[in-house]
């Protein structure tokens, strides 16, 4: 059973409404997703609004917030009866993600603690695969827009209006956000700006409901952001 | 007062304390170990002794607006992580070289702007976070820090790092994003145990070619770089001087020099061997920049610097990279 998300507005934005009067707690958030995924057709703007309400808490979500120390971590913390995936990342000090799309799928994204900074960019037009490149197929990847997402805010994205890296810029201050994909994903393709290459990537967990994911596959790449 | 756990500071969650509760905490404080004073803003006065924590090993003093590393600290012997992350330090006392259990120390967010050599005595560090200061160098003698595995040094005003970096065989991560490094020395190929290396946001336009030796390797950022991404001209050779090319002759025959005068015996044991194996050359100053780019991560192709003794070298279908085993090994295991 595939589940339609349907959205009324195709541009990126961040939400940055103050926080509404009747906030809910996290458990209250994972029921209200459950609900609302449960259904056929999904309406984005509700998965947004229900996202907004949550107020962060560390206490409720500390569990699933296990840091790495050289790069940003993705903690499962639910996946809907199989129809979306709920994460928790953990950004260290000047952790970033490479340039990266969503596999036709829905990404909300709520800051739980911290910044993270958004850079988007525009689909490359080079279509080079792999890892050779010839000099003439080179091209710069073109930026559209530049955002920072502050706490409890919440932005969406999808495959159509283009990639992103989300990095945490701060040399100071861990991030931690709530991530929400729907439908869920094991593999996505990431770019380098500078050429426009593109290869397949792993997605990969580092917790999984709290415990430490023994099944962790070592990737042996190497990735390059 | 609230818990924060905002920087690298501590993982734990136990031992908050109210500071106008100190007075009365003397059951407790013995047996405290853990202690989070973080006033996340405002200012907050260090409790006047710290002698009754005697068995205190974390301690988290960050954004507290201190200008000074509090005198009192000098009694906890037994600290093994203490985070002073977001004051207003510009400086620290040379008695801190006396925490030598210390495991783990967070100074970035302070006003920082020559390395603290107390900090070289730590031997014991295994975690250091100097992220978003204004240091404009490292002295040599970093690699006292022989047990350090993470080294943060994000965000300062760094133009080079020093060969010794190197030395440093335990490093796994090595943080040096938005500094304004130009260039980063070949001898960071040696650490082999680097898991991590972060160059975003600096002034390189290449990197080293021994950087491929970087087996342990699983994250290297380079954007924001003005990186050579098209093949370059190589740039022009420098005329080579009468002593480099009598020196050339004196090196690549063999002639015994041993009876020259010192300053001459000086320069000719400097003798470079040409990387282009099918070239038996040397070179002493003069020699050509050649940048060669390498397949790396199987997704990038990274611009390697290395030189050769002449143009000549450069151009000819031998001016690729002798295929040592071990580079082909790991352009397999990145290629995947």
């Amino acid at each position: 059973m595939t589940t339609e998300v349907s959205h009324q507005e195709q541009t990126l934005d961040v939400e940055k409404r103050p926080l509404p009067k009747n906030s809910i707690n996290f458990e209250q958030l994972r029921q209200g997703l459950r609900e609302i995924f449960s259904q056929d057709s999904v309406n984005v703007e509700e998965v947004r609004e229900l996202m907004l309400a949550y107020r962060s808490d560390p206490k409720e979500w500390k569990k699933f917030a296990k840091f790495d120390r050289c790069k940003y971590t993705r903690n499962l913390v639910d996946t809907g009866n199989e129809k979306y995936n709920l994460i928790v990342l953990c950004w260290g000090e000047g952790h970033g993600s490479a340039i990266h799309d969503h596999a036709d799928a829905h990404c909300f994204m709520k800051m739980l603690q911290g910044t993270l900074s958004e850079v988007r960019f525009e689909w490359p037009t080079n279509p080079v695969q792999g890892s050779e490149i010839k000099d003439e197929d080179i091209k710069e990847m073109r930026e559209i827009g530049r955002s920072s997402l502050y706490v409890n805010q919440v932005c969406y994205i999808n495959d159509s209006m283009g990639l992103h890296r989300v990095e945490n810029t701060s040399h100071t201050e861990r991030a931690v956000s709530l991530h929400l994909y729907c439908p869920p994903f094991n593999s996505c393709s990431v770019f380098n700006a500078r050429t426009g290459q593109r290869s397949k990537c792993p997605v990969t967990f580092w917790t999984k409901f709290g415990e430490k994911n023994n099944l962790l596959e070592i990737s042996p790449k190497l990735e390059d952001n | 007062m609230e818990w924060s756990s905002s920087g690298s500071d501590d993982s734990g969650s136990e031992g908050v304390l109210d500071a106008s509760q100190m007075g009365n905490a003397e059951a407790v404080a013995g047996n405290l170990e853990r202690l989070v004073l973080s006033a996340s803003g405002d200012k907050q006065e260090s409790p006047k002794t710290m002698s009754r924590f005697r068995r205190l090993h974390t301690l988290n003093l960050s954004c507290n607006a201190l200008t000074e590393v509090p005198a009192v600290l000098q009694q906890c012997a037994k600290l093994e992580k203490l985070s002073l992350r977001s004051n207003r330090l510009t400086e620290l006392p040379k008695w801190m070289a006396c925490l030598k259990n210390l495991r783990q120390l967070n100074l970035s967010g302070n006003g920082l702007k020559q390395f603290p050599l107390p900090i070289l005595e730590l031997t014991n560090l295994k975690y250091l976070y100097m992220g978003g200061n204004v240091l404009e160098s490292l002295p040599s003698a970093i690699d006292k820090l022989e047990n350090l595995q993470i080294l943060y040094l994000g965000g300062n005003q760094l133009v080079e790092v020093p060969h010794t970096l190197g030395n440093m065989l335990t490093l796994t991560a090595l943080v040096l994003c938005d500094n304004k490094l130009r260039a980063l020395p070949q001898c960071i190929a040696q650490l082999e145990n680097l898991r991590s290396l972060l160059l975003h946001k600096n002034q390189l336009r290449t990197l080293p070619q021994e950087i491929v030796g970087l087996r342990g390797l699983r994250e290297l950022s380079l954007r924001d770089n003005p990186l050579v991404v098209r093949f370059v001209r190589d740039m022009a050779q420098q005329v080579p001087t009468l002593r480099e090319l009598a020196a050339r002759v004196v090196s690549s025959n063999r002639l015994p020099y041993s009876t020259l005068p010192l300053t001459l015996k000086k320069y000719l044991d400097t003798a470079h061997h040409c990387v282009n194996p099918m070239c038996q050359g040397v070179f002493f100053d003069s020699r050509v920049e050649h940048v060669k780019f390498v397949d790396f991560c199987g997704k990038y192709r990274v611009p390697l610097l290395h030189y050769l003794c002449s143009q000549r070298c450069a151009n000819g279908p031998d001016a690729d990279l002798p295929p040592e085993a071990g580079q082909r090994l790991l352009r397999k295991v990145l290629l995947g």
